[in-house]
């Protein structure tokens, strides 16, 4: 179609439509239709598988994308899901540390009320203890010093003849006795 | 006691009844086994192995001489030279037990912190046959931890009368 037109171009104007040798026509419409088959022939089937080609490409490539996009989707979703149960898992480790560490609070607390009360206790014992050991051993030492005392005022006073008596009375006892 | 010792008492006291003095040589005996039964280092050298028997003989001869009657040095020596005078306590006081009950007499043992007069003595023994119901054969012990007053011992019984028993009351009451 362009050749015929280029053709019909070249030729100068005859004042009519067509050109002024009609063999020109024919031999430019044969040529048309050469050039045309040729093209039809060998160009239009390497086009159409080109295009059909080009066509298969992009629904395949439209395929894998959108197969891309549906993966894209699921690891999203998967991640959005696992970063759902992560928060949810850190929710609990931390509402549990919290309950532990206030249980730890509560059982530190009474541990301490505990170990103090039983100081308390133990020191009250250890009180009563000492008092008790104090005064033992204050009438210990007031019985020795009085018997030290009294040991010694009789041994200054056991003469010779306190002796005697001592023995006559013990001899007088175990006469009367019998 | 041991048989060893009743026997060694038993051979005293035949030497004593052969020689006619039991009580005279019993109350020698009984004085010589205290002394030796209160002086730690006079036992330890009747003891002593390795001083030879004739120097243990020597030495309690050197003592009791002139103080005892030969028959109650000689039974000493004996006891000593076999080796047994750390057991001089135990086979006088065995001697003296058999001394008495050979006459029907029990033992009586004394302890004062002073010596009794002969007096003193009679009046004792006599309390203690009236009490006890048979005669006794005193051995007066001079112990100074008894302070004053007396404490005797015939066989089981304990007669205190003493100051420091006393003491120890009073000690104990307060």
């Amino acid at each position: 179609m362009i050749a015929t037109v280029s053709v019909i171009a070249a030729e100068g104007p005859n004042g009519r439509f067509f050109p002024g040798d009609i063999y020109e026509f024919w031999w430019g419409l044969l040529a048309f239709l050469v050039v045309f088959g040729l093209l039809a022939w060998k160009v239009l089937p390497l086009a159409k598988e080109a295009l059909n080609k080009g066509q298969a490409d992009a629904v395949a490539e439209g395929a894998a994308a959108e197969k891309a996009q549906a993966d894209a989707a699921a690891k999203v979703a998967a991640l959005k899901a696992e970063l759902g149960d992560a928060d949810a898992v850190a929710a609990q480790i931390v509402a549990d540390a919290e309950t532990n560490a206030q249980q730890l609070r509560i059982d530190s607390a009474n541990r301490t009320q505990q170990l103090v009360n039983d100081m308390w206790a133990k020191a009250q014992s250890d009180s009563e203890s000492m008092k008790v050991q104090a005064q033992s051993d204050v009438q210990a030492e007031v019985a020795a010093q009085a018997v030290g005392a009294a040991e010694q005022v009789v041994r200054s006073s056991l003469d010779s003849a306190r002796h005697g008596d001592l023995i006559d009375d013990y001899i007088s006892k175990l006469g009367a006795s019998s | 006691m041991s048989d060893r010792v009743q026997g060694y008492a038993d051979a005293m006291l035949a030497v004593a009844h052969a020689e006619g003095d039991i009580d005279a040589i019993s109350n020698e005996l009984f004085a010589v086994g205290r002394a030796v039964d209160t002086n730690d280092e006079l036992r330890s050298t009747l003891s002593d192995a390795r001083i030879p028997a004739e120097r243990r003989m020597q030495i309690m001869d050197d003592l009791l001489d002139g103080r005892t009657r030969p028959a109650t040095k000689g039974l000493v020596s004996m006891v000593v030279g076999a080796g047994r005078g750390a057991d001089l306590g135990k086979i006088a006081t065995a001697l003296a037990d058999k001394a008495a009950t050979s006459q029907s007499k029990q033992v009586a043992t004394v302890r004062s912190a002073v010596a009794l007069s002969d007096d003193q003595r009679t009046r004792l023994a006599s309390a203690l046959a009236a009490k006890l119901g048979t005669e006794v054969d005193l051995k007066v012990i001079h112990d100074e931890s008894v302070v004053g007053g007396l404490i005797t011992t015939v066989g089981d019984t304990v007669i205190d009368g003493s100051v420091r028993t006393r003491l120890s009351r009073l000690r104990e009451s307060l």
